[in-house]
């Protein structure tokens, strides 16, 4: 039985918040053109740690020339200094109804790993988009940055209820149509997409941002708990399949799932990816500092 | 209810096979629980991957199996032929025929070839099969399988007695009482509408085993004479009777002259006869022939019953005259019109050897040494007890009470037997006296009817009854073989027709009474078992098994649209 939207409170816990608030997000470096923030960006400026050199060119701020230099040397050079940039975190939060369906439901779990994201990204001043998706990519909040915008989110994503089938491939094309600043696309779902990992794949090719995937799962994923004769319907396509389940189909489910597995690992190693596997039954904080080794997450 | 086309056993054994069978499909069966998951692309590579290769599933739905297997047995109870019998729980009784009218042809062969065949389609624990004989044979009591019944059959014929069959209904009737009961006659045994009006109503009696159109082969299987229904005592009704062939009927001819007849009749069994009334029984021979069959004729040598010519003297016309006027056997004929016995009184006795007529002469007492003098040229002049006794019965002596004639007489009662050129038997006349001879007895008429026919050389006419009919004052009999037959003090009953002796050792003969023939069809009152199995004007009990076939099958068609079967 697929379930509604998430209360606030369901959502909102501030132990929770204060368990992830020491977290960081650390980007091995940001692409040009950010706003000043806590990121190692390629921009050469007025930062504070020491970069570079370069020769003077007319028009250059005469406050950067390393006079002692120009004293060894007779030549001017310019001091230059990493620019420290916000880096742009896309949270595709996964909507799809396949999360809606047990109790307690995916989604709870992977909209509170989406807010804890959203509320480290935001702590160190990075930008910080919410783009809810099934079938479609839809925009709930724009990339922005501001501490205080947590509280916004919270309410963004207590307001987001079942949408329909999986859909990575349209989904990832409406997004890369957004001509977004590249950053950090944080891909939080269960990955159920009745296209397979191949679909996934060739979806994610087009990106141009970094990745991380946030798999949302539970353990009867990979050891399902129905017996017997049963007609499976998919909640999401309302497809059905007759199974007998038998030790042997139960064998063959998960060889099928392990290869799933493997296909989604593969696909995270290819892009250089991360890959977290969050259960949902589990305790998301807890988890999410285990993904954050020594407190940072890089990316 | 009861099976047209299978055995009760071949009916179970594919009611069985049915079972296996949907129990076998039903293991293939799948019934599809609703589970909603997050996705079923796993399950279908898992199924995908198996689909081919599972052949045989668990045995899952019981419910199922039997609604299925009830459907499966409502249709193989149609392919068996399955009729509406509701006689459920009636008691059977086959009653085979085995009197006399069953030993010509193959009448009995036929009934107990039939009777087979409706005992093996009869349930086993109802039915009892009796033969009726002279008297009733248990050949299979109830309970016993129908197997048995042909090796019981073997060596049983049909018995020299009348029908029984109305005899062993009565009897049913009294043991069975109120108890519903269908009994079936197999064989030609007549069954009066009299009879059934004394069985309870819960019997039922029909007729069984009559094959319908058989035509084979023409042939007479039965030519034969009897007592002439008319009175007649010197002519006989003849019969004959032929089975077979389209329609035919046989030619009669009497010492080569054709006779003709118009009583046809055409009995229970397809078989037709001819009856010829009052045919003079002179010694003629009659052969039946059916024109174009000549190896199917039959020939039959009627009786003598020529009168016997008898002169009497005038002066024993009152003594002796009622007497030989009521003898049917005897015409009294003038001394002059060539008589073959004279009667006469004469002061002694003839000459032995003397021609013309044989003579009963009945002498003084005082010229004859012995009570009878029987001459005989056939007599040795040393006989033995057997021979003097067989002349006592000729003379018709048997029923003499000599030692009360003897004391009348004041004399011995003696017989002797002389050889003589000619028959002649001398008596005593005072046997003629009224106190201290046979006159007023019945011995005399005896005496005299049998001498005269013995003097005449003619068979003696012995005495007769009919079997199945008590004798009159009889209590006790033997029969051929010496068996005693009691009656325990009342009138015996000789069921064979034979010769029996009663307990004084007096011969008694037993012949099946006149008119002892097929039953006739339109004597009949007994309905056919074939017609009564006839279906009514209603729908029969298949049309009812199909539709509750199509109410069941629509059931599981509902069930299973409705997800409340797989």
């Amino acid at each position: 039985m697929t379930r509604g939207p998430l209360s606030f409170d369901e959502l909102f816990d501030p132990a929770f918040l204060e368990a992830v608030e020491r977290l960081r997000i650390v980007a091995r470096r940001v692409p040009r053109g950010g706003r000043p923030a806590e990121q190692r960006s390629d921009d050469r400026g007025a930062g504070i740690e020491f970069k570079d050199y370069r020769p003077y060119v007319p028009g250059d701020d005469l406050r950067g020339v390393d006079w002692n230099i120009y004293r060894r040397l007779g030549r001017v050079f310019l001091r230059q200094f990493e620019e420290l940039e916000d880096l742009p975190v896309h949270l595709l939060t996964d909507v799809s109804a396949s999360l809606w369906l047990e109790d307690p439901p995916r989604a709870r779990a992977g909209l509170r790993c989406a807010l804890a994201l959203a509320a480290i990204a935001l702590g160190q001043h990075d930008s910080v988009g919410l783009f809810p998706f099934s079938d479609d990519l839809e925009v709930a909040e724009r990339p922005r940055a501001g501490k205080g915008r947590w509280m916004r989110f919270a309410h963004a994503l207590a307001a987001l209820g079942p949408g329909g089938p999986t859909d990575f491939s349209r989904s990832l094309r409406r997004l890369e149509g957004m001509r977004l600043r590249p950053g950090l696309v944080v891909l939080i779902s269960d990955f159920f997409d009745p296209a397979g990992v191949p679909a996934i794949a060739a979806a994610v090719r087009r990106l141009r941002h970094r990745l991380l995937f946030v798999q949302l799962v539970r353990a009867s994923d990979a050891a399902p708990t129905v017996d017997g004769d049963v007609r499976l319907v998919d909640c999401e396509t309302g497809a059905t399949e007759d199974v007998s389940v038998t030790a042997a189909v139960r064998q063959r489910y998960r060889d099928a799932y392990r290869r799933f597995e493997d296909g989604l690992s593969g696909l995270a190693r290819s892009r250089g990816a991360g890959l977290l596997r969050l259960d949902a039954d589990g305790d998301v904080a807890a988890q999410l500092a285990r993904l954050f080794e020594a407190g940072a997450l890089a990316v | 209810m009861s099976l047209t086309f299978l055995s009760a056993g071949a009916f179970a054994a594919g009611l069985v096979a049915l079972a296996g069978l949907l129990f076998a499909l039903q293991r293939l069966r799948v019934r599809h629980r609703d589970v909603p998951v997050v996705t079923t692309m796993f399950w279908r590579e898992a199924v995908e991957e198996a689909r081919a290769r599972v052949l045989v599933r668990r045995f899952r739905h019981p419910w199922a199996y039997l609604l299925v297997l009830a459907l499966a047995a409502l249709l193989w109870t149609v392919v068996a032929g399955a009729r509406q019998d509701d006689r459920s729980g009636r008691r059977i009784v086959l009653l085979l025929d085995a009197s006399a009218p069953m030993r010509v042809g193959d009448r009995f062969d036929l009934a107990a070839e039939a009777l087979v065949e409706a005992a093996a389609a009869s349930p086993e624990g109802r039915t009892t099969v009796l033969a009726c004989g002279a008297a009733e044979t248990t050949l299979l009591r109830s309970g016993e399988s129908a197997a048995l019944l042909r090796r019981r059959l073997e060596g049983l014929r049909p018995e020299a007695s009348p029908p029984s069959v109305e005899r062993t209904l009565l009897a049913l009737a009294r043991s069975q009482g109120a108890s519903s009961t269908s009994v079936v006659v197999f064989g030609d045994a007549p069954v009066r509408a009299e009879a059934l009006a004394f069985l309870p109503e819960g019997m039922e009696v029909s007729r069984g085993g009559r094959a319908d159109g058989a035509v084979s082969e023409p042939r007479v299987v039965a030519l034969g004479a009897s007592e002439a229904a008319s009175g007649d005592w010197t002519a006989v009704d003849l019969l004959v009777s032929v089975e077979g062939g389209p329609r035919a009927l046989a030619a009669l001819r009497l010492d080569g002259a054709p006779v003709e007849s118009r009583e046809r009749r055409e009995s229970a069994d397809g078989r037709r006869a001819l009856v010829l009334r009052d045919v003079p029984a002179r010694g003629g021979v009659v052969r039946a022939t059916i024109e174009g069959w000549p190896a199917s004729s039959r020939e039959l040598a009627l009786p003598d019953r020529t009168p016997v010519r008898v002169a009497l003297d005038p002066s024993l016309e009152a003594v002796l005259g009622p007497w030989l006027a009521a003898d049917l056997a005897v015409e009294r004929v003038a001394p002059d019109e060539a008589p073959e016995v004279v009667v006469e009184r004469a002061g002694a006795a003839p000459d032995g050897d003397a021609a013309g007529p044989a003579r009963l002469t009945f002498v003084a007492d005082d010229a004859a040494v012995d009570t009878f003098v029987v001459r005989d040229p056939g007599a040795t002049g040393s006989e033995t007890d057997a021979d003097l006794r067989r002349r006592v019965d000729d003379l018709g002596l048997a029923e003499l009470d000599a030692d009360a004639l003897a004391a009348a007489a004041g004399r011995p009662i003696g017989l002797v037997v002389e050889p003589a050129g000619a028959r002649g038997v001398v008596a005593v006349e005072s046997l003629l006296e009224p106190e201290r001879g046979l006159l007023g007895t019945r011995s005399l008429p005896a005496f005299v009817s049998r001498t005269v026919r013995w003097l005449a050389e003619r068979p003696p006419l012995r005495a007769e009854t009919v079997a199945g009919a008590p004798l009159d004052g009889v209590k006790r009999l033997r029969d051929e073989s010496g068996r005693a037959i009691d009656a325990a003090g009342l009138d015996v009953v000789p069921l064979r027709a034979g010769r029996y002796s009663d307990g004084r050792g007096a011969p008694v003969a037993a012949v099946l009474p006149a008119g002892t023939a097929a039953v006739e069809v339109a004597d009949d009152p007994l309905r056919s078992s074939a017609e009564e199995e006839r279906p009514s004007d209603g729908p029969d009990l298949a049309t009812w098994l199909l539709l509750v076939a199509a109410a069941g099958l629509a059931l599981e068609w509902w069930l299973h649209r409705t997800g409340r079967m797989p």
